[in-house]
Formats: C-alpha cells, sequence, structure tokens
C-alpha cells in the first residue's frame, strides 16, 4: 500500500539498473497510435490503463475483476472483440482511477496466472472506441492469425493452420483410399552367427 | 515475527538478523518480483556455512531438522508472512506478497512448495488467535497463490472444520478462501478439486441472480406491470416510456398511498433495470448508465437510497461479487451515497451473518472510496488555485479559474460531509451491535470493528470527540473503548 522509501530506489532504479523495475511498458508501440514517440511516452507515464493480454476466450470479466481489483479500485473493465462476431477475443483493457494502480498491476500482476494462463499486462495510452476490437484479417487479434500452436482456449488452431488443416483433410478425402488387407512384411534371412530373426509366428503373450 | 517451526533457541540473535536482512531484500526488491525471488535464494550464500541449513543445497532435503539448526528456506517464509500479516498496514500491497510466493515456489519449485504448505498449515491452526484481518488477508493470498498452481491443493488436511460451526475462523477461513478459487474459476472446477468430505463448504448452485417477479411468484396486477415494463426494456425502449409504464400502472393502484405507489415503482424498476444488466459487468453499466436519470429521480431520499441498495443486495443475494460491484457503481453514479451502504450492511438481517468476507470488502471499498476522492479533490483544489493565482498575476479578468477553484472548494465541503458522516455512522452501528450482539459472531463483529479503527484511524482521530460521545453515550463495553483509545493513540 505504501510507495517505496527514497532509499529503497536508490537499488531499485534505472540510472543504477541493479535490478530492473517492472512497472515500466514493454517495447511494443501501436502502430495505429496518433502522436509522437515523446507523446506516446508522456501518456504512458501518465496512464491509468493497462492492456491485458493471453487471456483465454472463456475469461469472464467476473474473473478480471477478482484479479485485478487486487492492484486497485478499477474504473471499468473493457473487453477486447472479434470484430465480426463481437465475441471476447482474449485481450481487455483494464482502467483504473490512478498511474499508481496501474504501475502496482505491472509489478504484481504482470506474468502471473489467470484462468491457468500466463497473463500479459501493458501500460497503455488509453481506451480510444475502435481499439475493443482485434485487428486480424479474420477478425480476432493478429497473433491468432499466424499461431502455428494449438490453444484449446483461444479457438484451436490459428486462423492460417486452421486453413492449412483443412486444406489436408480435403486432400486426404479426395485421394485416401481404404487400406483392404494388412501386408505380411518380408520374410529376411539373417546371418547364422547373430541367431535366427525372431519367429515369424505370432509370440503368445504379445497383443 | 511469525514463527513458523520450531528453531534451535541458541541461534535467536541469528535468526532475527538473517529474518532481518530477508526482509530487508523483501523491501529493497519490491519493484521486481522475479530477481527479488532469485535474490532472496542467494542470500544465503552470504553467510558461513554453520550459520544455517539450506534445503536447496543439502543432499537430503527432508532430514534438514529445524530443530537442530536454522533452516534458511522456512526463515524466508517466515519472513515473507509477518510482512504479509503486519499490523496495520503491510508494507506493500497485499499482492506483492502473494506474486513473490508464486516466483519464489517458481524458483525452488518442489522445496519451496513443501515449505509454504506448511507455513500456511502452521498458522491456520492458529486461526483462532489470529487478527480477522490476518485470516482475510491470508484466505486472499492462498487463493491466488493456488490459482496460479493448477488450483492444487490438499483440502482434505483440513476436512476436520466442517465439524465446526459456521462462524468458527478456521472454518469460514476455508471457505472464504474456496470461495474466492470460485471467483477465480467457476464452480464445477473447485468442486472437482475438492474432497467429498469439504463439499458441504462450498454452495450448491453456480451465482446467479434473484430475480423477484417470476412468473410464479406474482399477483395479477404485478404481473401486469412487470411484463410490461420487461417487454419495454427488452425491446430497447427509452427510460420516458419505462417510467410511462410505471406511472400508468400504478397510478390505477387505488388501495395504496402515493408512497407506497413509489416504493413498488421504485423497487419494480430496480428489478428490471438489474436483470437488463445481469450478464455480466459491462452490461450491467450500461443498464446503470442508461436508467441512470430514473434511478437518480427515484432515488431522491435516504430511504429510497436504502430501498434502492437493498433491492440490489436481494437480487444478487446468490453472488455477492455482482453485488458488491453493482453497490460500487451506484455509489460512484451517486444513485446511492456511502451512508446508504453502510446502512445496509448493518441490517439486521445480517446478524449472525458477520463471518461472511463479503460485509466486510463492500464496506471498506466504500470507505476507501470515499477517502480516495477526498484526496483526489484536495489536489484538484491545490491546482486550481495554482491556476487562479497565476490568473491573477497575468490578467485580472481571468475570472473562469478563481471560480474552478471555488467549485472544486464547494464539491470538496461535501466530500468531506459525506467523509465525516461515514465514519461516525459506520462507528455507530458498530457500538451498537457489539452491545447487542455476544458469541462467535461477536468476535468476527470485533475483529472488523478494529480493522475498521486501525485502516481509518486518522478519520477516527479527526471525528475524536463525537465518537467519544458516541461510545460513552452507548455505555460501550470495555473492549470497543480500548479499541477506541489504542486507536487514538495508533493515530497520533
Amino acid at each position: 500500500m505504501a510507495s517505496a522509501s527514497p532509499v529503497s530506489s536508490a537499488l531499485v532504479d534505472d540510472a543504477f539498473t541493479i535490478v530492473p523495475r517492472l512497472d515500466r511498458p514493454s517495447t511494443y508501440k501501436d502502430h495505429q497510435y496518433h502522436g509522437s514517440s515523446e507523446q506516446w511516452d508522456s501518456d504512458l507515464s501518465k496512464t491509468a490503463t493497462l492492456y491485458i493480454g493471453n487471456l483465454s476466450f472463456y475469461t469472464t470479466e467476473e474473473q478480471l475483476y477478482e484479479v485485478f481489483s487486487k492492484a486497485g479500485e478499477i474504473k471499468r473493465i473493457i473487453m477486447g472483440l472479434a470484430r465480426n462476431t463481437k465475441t471476447p477475443c482474449g485481450f481487455c483493457f483494464v482502467e483504473y482511477y490512478t498511474h499508481e494502480n496501474a504501475l502496482e498491476c505491472m509489478k504484481y500482476v504482470n506474468g502471473t496466472k489467470l484462468d491457468d494462463r500466463i497473463i500479459r499486462t501493458d501500460l497503455d495510452p488509453g481506451f480510444r472506441e475502435g481499439r475493443q476490437f482485434g485487428r486480424g484479417r479474420s477478425g480476432g487479434q493478429v497473433r491468432d492469425e499466424y499461431r502455428q500452436e494449438y490453444d484449446e482456449a483461444r479457438g484451436g488452431w490459428g486462423h492460417m493452420r486452421a486453413k492449412q488443416e483443412e486444406e489436408r483433410q480435403r486432400q486426404q478425402d479426395e485421394s485416401y483410399e481404404a487400406i483392404a488387407t494388412v501386408p505380411t512384411g518380408a520374410e529376411l534371412q539373417i546371418n547364422s552367427r547373430l541367431g535366427p530373426a525372431a519367429s515369424s509366428q505370432p509370440r503368445e503373450d504379445a497383443y | 515475527y511469525v514463527q513458523l517451526v520450531p528453531s534451535p533457541a541458541e541461534h535467536a540473535v541469528r535468526r532475527y538478523v538473517l529474518l532481518d536482512l530477508i526482509g530487508d531484500t523483501l523491501t529493497q526488491l519490491e519493484a521486481n518480483r522475479k530477481d527479488c525471488a532469485r535474490y532472496l535464494m542467494q542470500v544465503s550464500w552470504l553467510c558461513n556455512e554453520d550459520v544455517c541449513s539450506v534445503m536447496a543445497t543439502a543432499q537430503h532435503p527432508e532430514d534438514v531438522d529445524p530443530e537442530t539448526a536454522l533452516v534458511f528456506e522456512y526463515l524466508v517464509a517466515e519472513a515473507l508472512f509477518t510482512h504479509l500479516l503486519q499490523l496495520p498496514e503491510s508494507a506493500s500491497r497485499e499482492m506483492y506478497y502473494a506474486s513473490l510466493a508464486i516466483e519464489l515456489r517458481k524458483a525452488e519449485p518442489k522445496i519451496m512448495a513443501r515449505v509454504l504448505e506448511t507455513a500456511v498449515d502452521g498458522i491456520v491452526a492458529r486461526a483462532a488467535m489470529l487478527d480477522v484481518e490476518c485470516i482475510n488477508r491470508l484466505s486472499n493470498w492462498l487463493a491466488v497463490y493456488v490459482s496460479n498452481f493448477a488450483f492444487q491443493w490438499d483440502w482434505a488436511r483440513w476436512e476436520a472444520v466442517v465439524q465446526e460451526p459456521e462462524a468458527a475462523p478456521r472454518r469460514s477461513f476455508v471457505r472464504e478462501t474456496l470461495l474466492k478459487l470460485v471467483r477465480l474459476s467457476y464452480l464445477d472446477r473447485i468442486k472437482a478439486h475438492v474432497p467429498e468430505s469439504c463439499l458441504a463448504l462450498l454452495p450448491a448452485k453456480a451465482p446467479g441472480h434473484n430475480f423477484k417477479f417470476t412468473v410464479q411468484a406474482m399477483d395479477e396486477r404485478t404481473r401486469e406491470v412487470s411484463v410490461a415494463l420487461g417487454r419495454c426494456l427488452k425491446s430497447k425502449g427509452t427510460v420516458d416510456q419505462a417510467l410511462e409504464i410505471l406511472q400508468t400502472h400504478y397510478s390505477q393502484w387505488t388501495d395504496v398511498d402515493d408512497d407506497e405507489r413509489q416504493a413498488l415503482a421504485r423497487e419494480m424498476l430496480v428489478e428490471h433495470v438489474l436483470l437488463l444488466g445481469s450478464k455480466t459487468f459491462s452490461h450491467m453499466l450500461n443498464a446503470i448508465e442508461k436508467f441512470l436519470p430514473a434511478l437518480q429521480q427515484f432515488g431522491d431520499a435516504p430511504e429510497a437510497k436504502l430501498q434502492i441498495a437493498r433491492t440490489v443486495e436481494d437480487f444478487w443475494l446468490r453472488n455477492p461479487q455482482f453485488c458488491a460491484i453493482t453497490i460500487d457503481k451506484l455509489v460512484n453514479y451517486r444513485v446511492i451515497d456511502p451512508v446508504t451502504v453502510v446502512e445496509m450492511l448493518f441490517d439486521p438481517a445480517h446478524a449472525g451473518r458477520w463471518s461472511d468476507f463479503h460485509l466486510w470488502e463492500i464496506l471498506r471499498n466504500t470507505i476507501t472510496k470515499v477517502n480516495m476522492r477526498v484526496v483526489q479533490l484536495q489536489t484538484r483544489l491545490k491546482t486550481a488555485r495554482a491556476v487562479a493565482a497565476v490568473a491573477v498575476l497575468i490578467d485580472a479578468a481571468e475570472q473562469p479559474a478563481a471560480e474552478t477553484a471555488e467549485h472544486v472548494e464547494a464539491i470538496l465541503a461535501q466530500m468531506e460531509r459525506e467523509q465525516r458522516d461515514v465514519v461516525v455512522v459506520t462507528a455507530r452501528h458498530f457500538v451498537r451491535l457489539l452491545a447487542a450482539t455476544d458469541g462467535s459472531d461477536r468476535a468476527w463483529l470485533l475483529g472488523r470493528f478494529k480493522e475498521f479503527m486501525r485502516t481509518y484511524r486518522a478519520q477516527v482521530a479527526a471525528n475524536a470527540a463525537e465518537l467519544e460521545g458516541l461510545i460513552s453515550a452507548a455505555a460501550a463495553s470495555p473492549d470497543v473503548r480500548q479499541v477506541f483509545d489504542a486507536t487514538l493513540l495508533l493515530a497520533a
């Protein structure tokens, strides 16, 4: 609750970087942000808004409130939605009343788990209408467009990969022919020094 | 310092020094919990080998015996929990100690998992002796900790609590922690992780709303209004249309007087607005914002506001989280006052329920909010005055800035009045209830009263005279007086 004393900040400080502080913005810069680099930095230094990423599609606002209220009183939470379906697509904005609360969120909540997923928080210049929608081609977030891993909580395959899987399925449907009989495999003569090959009769204790 | 494991008496000084060292590290590196955890695991390297045993580097960690030598990892846990449970306030926000513990376990998985488990066990075993606030903090801590490790926890070790009375400290701790875990995930998930023996501690059904005007429960004319209003809201009708429906219907009820009619209309509207916004918090905010003028109109007097607050509580009886947030937002939008919330919480119907944590949560959030508003306004006033002062220097015709300062002053005065009221009314209710209750519920009440006085001691001191009068007038019992006197000393 109390902020760090002046003595402690000497140890954890930009000038010394003995231990880098966690309540700093990441290197991400929103390419749709209207303003100069200085404006961006200035906004981030006063903001009470955070971007939250890597959420499950099924994480509810109740769960978000429960976790994020631990860093301060929440003004509001804006769920990130897919552009077409308007369903949650795995990110949100959390607005506190003070910049200090946002910094404490970065220090204590960023990197912990929500819904069994490690969530990422980042200082955000502020919500504007339209920013609540995903910017990927399929309507969700860009990262879900190109994701190659299967993520059950984020719609399964990434969109590109899903199309590839569909394509493979189609090819298999078109060109595959069922295998009617199981091949027996060729009989092999083994060098007599090494002993006979494993019996071609099935063993009784094999399945 | 919290003592979790026995330690050799001859090493008491060493123990203190090590705890101090560890405690300093916790405080200094608060801005980076990950590096803090790493450094903490390395603090033992600063000492000679014979100072303490370190489980992380021991050949057989299970054989390390705390009775013969200090054990470093246990000292880390002791320092962490001491800091977390420190009164009146912990040095940093509670969440820091939860996320730091998570990092510690990630740094040294097997060892710290066992150490932290033992630590929690040890503290919970003494739950009856702990301050209520400490039980609350530990519960918050444990919920976050467990939720970060796939919700795995051996609940069976506490299955004996089911035999205890509902308001017993240990049972309440376990129950409330489980409820918090349900909030962090969902009921079925937690049910799956809890052994049969402990299922009695969880609610039977998932949280939902408690809409009053379900088809079965109404008489004919109530049903008419409800259906008409419901249809209007569903088809995105305007506020005026809704108000008109209420007006037309209730004006026909000739057997009730005006006040009664208002009360019925108020309840009907609030119930339907809550239903409209019952899906998610965003829906609820939208519903409140849309019907704000109507709600404010209906909340014209303290009794009216209290009725609104009580309707909200009734509607969300089975979902305390939603209730708390709705009340919170209604205070923000000034539909109800902070004092209304206090009156609602100390409703006689809550007698015997003060072992539920959410009552205190709502109270604390409300008073903290009021204090924060006052602080914010004071800052605004300072800026406004500074602007006005500069304006006077530049140009005498700079009127708007001066008006702003006066305007802010007026709001600030109102906020400060609210702040005073909230503190005094809360104190009055506590004193009254403490005189009228006994048994385990009184223990919880007294604990919350202590926490209330401790946390808001600045406001208590500011209103000392009035509170003094209150306490004497109520002929309060000695423990109440003790708390009050101790608070004044603490605030000095």
